[in-house]
């Protein structure tokens, strides 16, 4: 029994022992120790490990080069090198577009990137001391015999990275590794701006707009006065080929676009082509040439209601399949019930068989749920304007793409495009290998719809880039280096792409991809809010600014806010409408304290274009730099300009009202926080007192703000919180103490939007994306009906008139131009409009740049005045890198367009057997 | 027996179709989320929508989707998650990273769970028999997705002796050590919960049995203490241990369904957890279906199975 007993007690101790280890180590977060050495120390700078005498792994020794520089004291200089740091801001692309043909070319490499300025062909690199650098552009040369694997995470693995048909962004991250555009975007030599070279392409796009006029179909369709930007001639680079070692050629484009918008196929990604700078002529035309007649949405026909519509003479129609589900009903000659029926459609449908059960006409179904049905309802999607198609059998040949040799080919537009925005709209790629993608298509055996299996599978995958897939299952995707690509024999790639491998798993909850990340098992890991305190401070922290400028959306659909109060006893919301209630709100937050609070990576944004949105291409230059943009944003936040005359020059200065402190343009722009909470306090009570005054809300009434939740999560209930919070402290005291607040809605899901849009729930942070080297085409998104605005229903941009002085007159005079806001928007985004007989269009290349900046800043003041639009957070993110790779640039670097390298750039500090010995004695 | 067991397939058969009814004609009543992209898209989709019967009466839809099933083997494709992958295909590349896991867990979770029930009856009222039940309590009422997360800790984030989350079966296989040893976590987050439930009910059972005079008697004949355990007390256990292994299979079908999102196990539980979220009709049809008749199908064997672990039960029939 003692022995026994013994035994047991030995058992004990060992198992509290090894939990007792667990979980002390439960107390520290830090990575576990290796087993020899928590962490070598080398005190005596021998080499050797002071403690387990093991060599000292190599530290990634900060090499400026490499990492970039660091500027901790922001000082400008280099605290590791002593150098003075460039600017990195506002530096873009000092190339132009025009072709030249790079047998004739003398050549030249002012920045010293090892490429030519002009036709961009690479020069040989040069290492004479043998550092693995090149000596004139210093970029770390690639060794192809190393392993150097990049380990990533994604929630999903993708299943559809067809280029014609994917959907999802998971579905993205194979085509971006897998293929290459015609032109792509790379640093110039001193990594402070980027070039974009040709990569599927030879040279840049030559214009051939007199040449192709020449031809009697094309000279209908370029105008007469069009001499330039309209026809381009595409040089195809030779020696790309498919993975599968199948060439690339002119072929290849014409046809894979072919297909791409095939009227049949109904490939997702064909209205890509259908929009945006770059419009292959006729391809909508050709996409559609099997469609009698569309239905088009309300919105989407640039109208603001039903009643412009109905005004406009349009007849309306109302898809009574998906909206009522009269789908088999008959009339009392027993026709079937069409989809779309209009809404003064008289004709009555029943069930079959079964007449006087359902009743339903066009007429009747609209006199019932008109309200359902309206511009930015829940249900506006079913209310349609007929669109008939006279381009019925639109044939390919009179698409703006062929073939003119074995290895070029010529498209035409359907509106000038030019220079930067011309290589940017061919930046992405639509070819697959014909032959296997026709055999890839079946057909459904009973809707007849046509599916594809190309790029779905590891045995029906197609690639043309730097590296093939070489395994993928729901757990894994593997990437080789393609060694067969024509790129790793061109000398312009020879210091990229030193990832030899890109080994991606599912690791759906950031909790597994912390710990991986850790663990040294992962080379990045995006921080989640609670992360901060741990890693906040962490020097391997790198943060990315995002494009998107979150916005509170403040809703004043006065008919929609009426209902919404009508269902709560107690409860005010029609407050909204005033603007004082909005202008309180505006300036009631913090927005840099709200941001550390709820999301310490994003920083406060005061308008709605956002901090590093270029405006210029060209040069570079972000919006918010230009004085047009600074003098915008101090006057909309109260600043005065004054003029003071110094030793006979007059100087401005800006003065905020009721200060007496004068500030220079970017003082005042650096004192803009966007809070006052005396303003906030005495404009809620104006507007209260006037709806009070008004007999809209009683003394013992709440104000309730109703915030559209898409799903709960902690995030939105911080936010929430915050927010009442600064409500709350402003109102302290006040009649309204207690009174105001924003409440979660119930969780919309997907239909948050269309919550928001409605006016059933009145607020929400929201943003838009993309606008990061086009703000101007945001513009749409908040001013254009047909792109479905938030504010759409109540911000009548169609009926509010803008007057903009531009100097367009003749020798430059200044002109006073009147039009409505949606049709600023429209034409500074390419489209003419009409006003009073006149033309008007400031597309990029169309006028000048700054007239289009001025209109731009115009228009950005619109939405400000508006007060529908609060900026709040300007989008970033935040990572920690692994220390096993390095940027191209270092943590204080950042390009707008090409990030700090990403992969391309990307480069090793341990080989993978280096890192397996020293990752798990690395801390972060 | 054949004809109970027949009776029973088919009225299995029955239930199983209307659930299914069921559960298509409710999923089929939520709104069909809106879709997204550009107008054009939008338009792409709706189009597709009705190619595909979306606006069909719910009843003539769900025929369509029967007849699609048995004439062709087709459940659809995915529209909300895994977009334009084959349901059925997909369910097919994931179900043996399911069945695998569950299998190992239970083939794993009896032995040492009757062993310790065993273990704990002999020694009832004594201390080894309050530690095991301790253990039993706490194993039973913790939910095994707790479990893993501390699992994970331990072995991966402390001790680095085990890969944090499966391996994949295209680059190792399904049977290698690789792939073994990256199941091990999960197999093991899942078998606490069964372990402690196998030793709850052999305890309890080999308690009564072992206090039985039957037990008195194989003692007096001569038997010894392991002859008579393993003899008679046991096997008297079995007709409710057995029966308990389906309904811990499913329970620990139920407790994948977590387990697989925390280790990335490309299975179908987790295919069903997202679907739902994602409110893929397609997807959750088909694992509903699965799930259903996996758990309509134990109902049968445990009930048949009585007949063949006690010849003294008869089902089917004349009275």
């Amino acid at each position: 029994m003692k022995k026994k007993m013994a035994l047991v007690l030995v058992v004990l101790v060992l198992v509290a022992s090894i939990l007792g280890t667990c979980l002390v180590g439960c107390n520290n977060p830090a990575p576990a120790p290796s087993p020899e050495c928590s962490s070598h120390v080398d005190a005596n700078n021998d080499g050797k490990c002071d403690v387990c005498g093991k060599d000292m792994p190599a530290a990634p020794s900060h090499d400026c080069a490499v990492d970039g520089h660091v500027d901790e004291d922001e000082d400008g200089v280099c605290d590791e090198c002593g150098e003075v740091i460039k600017n990195n801001d506002d530096v873009g692309i000092a190339d132009d577009f025009d072709y030249v043909d790079a047998a004739t070319c003398e050549h030249e490499d002012k920045d010293g990137n090892c490429v030519c300025d002009k036709c961009k062909t690479g020069f040989e690199h040069k290492d004479e001391n043998s550092d693995g650098k090149c000596d004139v552009c210093k970029n770390k040369l690639r060794d192809m015999s190393l392993n150097q694997t990049y380990n990533d995470a994604v929630t999903q693995v993708a299943t559809l990275w067809n280029v014609h048909r994917y959907q999802t962004e998971d579905d993205s991250y194979p085509i971006d590794l897998t293929t290459s555009g015609l032109y792509d975007f790379f640093f110039n030599g001193d990594k402070t701006g980027y070039e974009i070279w040709p990569v599927m392409a030879a040279a840049y796009p030559e214009d051939v707009t007199k040449e192709v006029k020449k031809d009697a179909f094309w000279s209908t369709v370029i105008p007469a006065d069009a001499e330039s930007a309209y026809a381009y001639k595409i040089r195809l680079n030779p020696q790309a080929k498919f993975a599968n070692g199948k060439q690339i050629n002119a072929d290849t484009y014409v046809e894979s676009f072919k297909l791409l918008m095939d009227p049949d196929l109904m490939n997702y990604r064909a209205n890509d082509q259908m929009s945006g700078d770059v419009v292959f002529y006729g391809c909508e035309n050709y996409y559609y040439s099997k469609t009698e007649k569309t239905y088009q949405t309300v919105a989407s026909m640039g109208y603001n209601s039903v009643a412009d519509a109905l005004a406009a003479g349009k007849d309306l129609f109302i898809d009574v399949w998906g909206f009522y589900g009269a789908k088999g009903y008959v009339d009392s000659e027993g026709n079937e019930c069409p989809q779309y029926l209009s809404i003064t459609d008289t004709v009555v449908y029943d069930v079959p068989g079964k007449p006087g059960s359902d009743p339903t006409s066009g007429a009747g179904v609209w006199e019932t749920y008109k309200t359902y049905l309206e511009v930015g309802a829940p249900y506006a999607e079913y209310l349609r304007i007929e669109k008939v198609n006279d381009q019925l059998g639109y044939t390919f040949d009179k698409v703006g793409i062929f073939k003119t040799g074995e290895y070029d080919f010529t498209i035409v537009l359907e509106k000038p495009c030019s220079g930067f925005y011309l290589l940017y709209g061919l930046a992405s790629n639509w070819i697959v290998d014909v032959e296997d993608y026709k055999a890839s298509i079946t057909q459904d055996p009973v809707t007849g719809e046509y599916l594809n299996s190309y790029n779905t599978s590891l045995e029906t995958s197609h690639g043309y880039g730097p590296y093939k897939l070489t395994a993928i299952d729901a757990t894994t995707m593997v990437f080789e280096r393609d060694e067969n690509w024509w790129g790793f024999s061109d000398p312009r790639f020879d210091c990229f792409y030193h990832t030899s491998d890109v080994y991606t798993r599912v690791m759906a909850e950031a909790s597994t991809r912390k710990e991986a990340f850790l663990k040294g098992d992962l080379v990045g890991y995006g921080l989640q809010a609670e992360d901060y305190e741990q890693f906040g401070n962490s020097e391997y922290l790198y943060k990315t600014p995002g494009t998107t400028v979150f916005f509170l959306l403040l809703s004043a659909n006065e008919q929609a806010l009426k209902d919404a109060q009508a269902s709560k006893e107690n409860v005010n919301k029609t407050i909204l409408l005033r603007e004082d209630f909005r202008e309180a709100l505006s300036v009631t937050f913090d927005k840099s304290d709200f941001c550390k609070t709820i999301s310490p990576a994003r920083s406060p944004a005061y308008s709605v274009i956002g901090a590093y949105d270029i405006w210029n291409p060209t040069t570079g230059e972000k919006y918010r730099n230009t004085e047009i943009a600074k003098k915008g944003l101090v006057a909309y936040y109260g600043f005065e300009c004054k003029t003071e005359n110094i030793d006979g020059v007059d100087v401005e200065y800006y003065t905020l009202l009721g200060s007496d402190a004068k500030y220079s343009l970017d003082q005042a722009v650096a004192a803009v926080t966007g809070y006052n909470p005396a303003l906030a306090k005495a404009k809620f009570l104006a507007a209260y007192e006037a709806e009070l005054a008004d007999g809209k809300i009683d003394a013992d009434d709440k104000i309730e703000i109703e915030y559209s939740l898409s799903s709960a999560s902690g995030f939105l209930t911080k936010t929430i919180n915050y927010m009442n919070d600064s409500i709350n402290k402003v109102l302290e005291g006040t009649v309204l103490e207690g009174r105001v607040s924003i409440v979660e809605s119930a969780p919309q899901g997907n239909e948050w939007s269309t919550a928001l849009k409605s006016g059933k729930t009145q607020t929400c942070l929201c943003g838009w994306q993309g606008g990061a080297l086009n703000p101007f085409q945001t513009m749409l998104y908040y001013l254009e009906p047909g792109h479905d605005p938030y504010a759409a229903k109540y911000w009548k941009t169609e009926a509010i008139n803008a007057t903009i002085t531009l100097p367009v007159g003749k020798n430059g005079a200044d002109v006073a131009i009147t039009m409505t806001l949606a049709n600023w928007s429209r034409c500074l985004t390419g489209d003419t409009v009409t006003v009073d007989g006149v033309d008007y269009n400031f597309g990029y290349q169309q006028v000048a740049d700054e007239v289009r900046l001025v209109i731009m800043a115009e228009l950005e003041k619109e939405i400000l005045n508006s007060l529908y639009y609060i900026p709040m957070m300007q989008d970033a993110g935040a990572s920690l890198l692994s220390q096993k790779v390095s940027y191209a640039l270092g943590r204080d670097e950042y390009n707008a367009v090409m990030g700090r390298g990403g992969m391309t750039y990307m480069t090793y500090n341990y080989t993978d057997e280096q890192w397996e010995e020293v990752k798990g004695s690395i801390k972060y | 027996m054949f004809k109970y067991a027949l009776k029973r397939i088919l009225l299995m058969l029955f239930t199983f179709f209307v659930i299914m009814l069921i559960c298509f004609v409710l999923i089929k009543a939520l709104p069909v989320p809106l879709p997204q992209g550009s107008e054009a898209q939008k338009q792409q989709i709706m189009a597709m929508r009705e190619l595909r019967g979306y606006n069909k009466p719910v009843m003539e839809q769900f025929f369509i989707y029967w007849y699609r099933v048995f004439r062709y083997g087709d459940f659809g494709m995915g529209e909300q998650y895994l977009v334009a992958t084959y349901v059925a295909e997909e369910f097919m590349e994931r179900l043996p990273a399911t069945m695998l896991l569950n299998l190992y867990s239970i083939i794993f979770s009896i032995p040492i769970g009757i062993m310790l029930g065993i273990y704990a009856a002999l020694r009832k009222n004594k201390w080894q028999d309050h530690v095991i039940s301790t253990g039993v309590m706490i194993f039973i009422s913790v939910p095994s997705f707790i479990y893993a997360f501390i699992i994970q800790y331990i072995f991966y984030s402390k001790l680095g002796l085990l890969p944090q989350i499966m391996e994949s079966p295209s680059l190792h296989g399904w049977f290698s050590w690789p792939m073994f040893k990256s199941m091990i976590m999960p197999i093991m987050s899942l078998s606490f919960g069964v372990i402690a439930g196998f030793t709850r009910v052999t305890r309890a059972e080999l308690t009564e049995v072992l206090t039985s005079e039957f037990m008195l008697l194989a003692r007096t004949k001569g038997l010894t203490k392991s002859q008579s355990i393993f003899r008679h007390a046991l096997r008297n256990c079995a007709v409710v241990i057995v029966p308990s292994i389906m309904g811990e299979f499913i329970g620990i079908m139920s407790g994948s369904l977590v387990i697989e999102s925390i280790f990335s196990v490309p299975g179908v539980g987790a295919l069903y957890v997202n679907s739902v979220t994602a409110l893929d009709y397609n997807y959750f049809m088909m694992l509903n279906a699965f799930y259903t008749f996996v758990g309509l199908l134990a109902g049968i064997v445990v009930d048949i199975s009585y007949g063949f672990i006690d010849p003294r039960i008869r089902m089917g029939g004349k009275k």
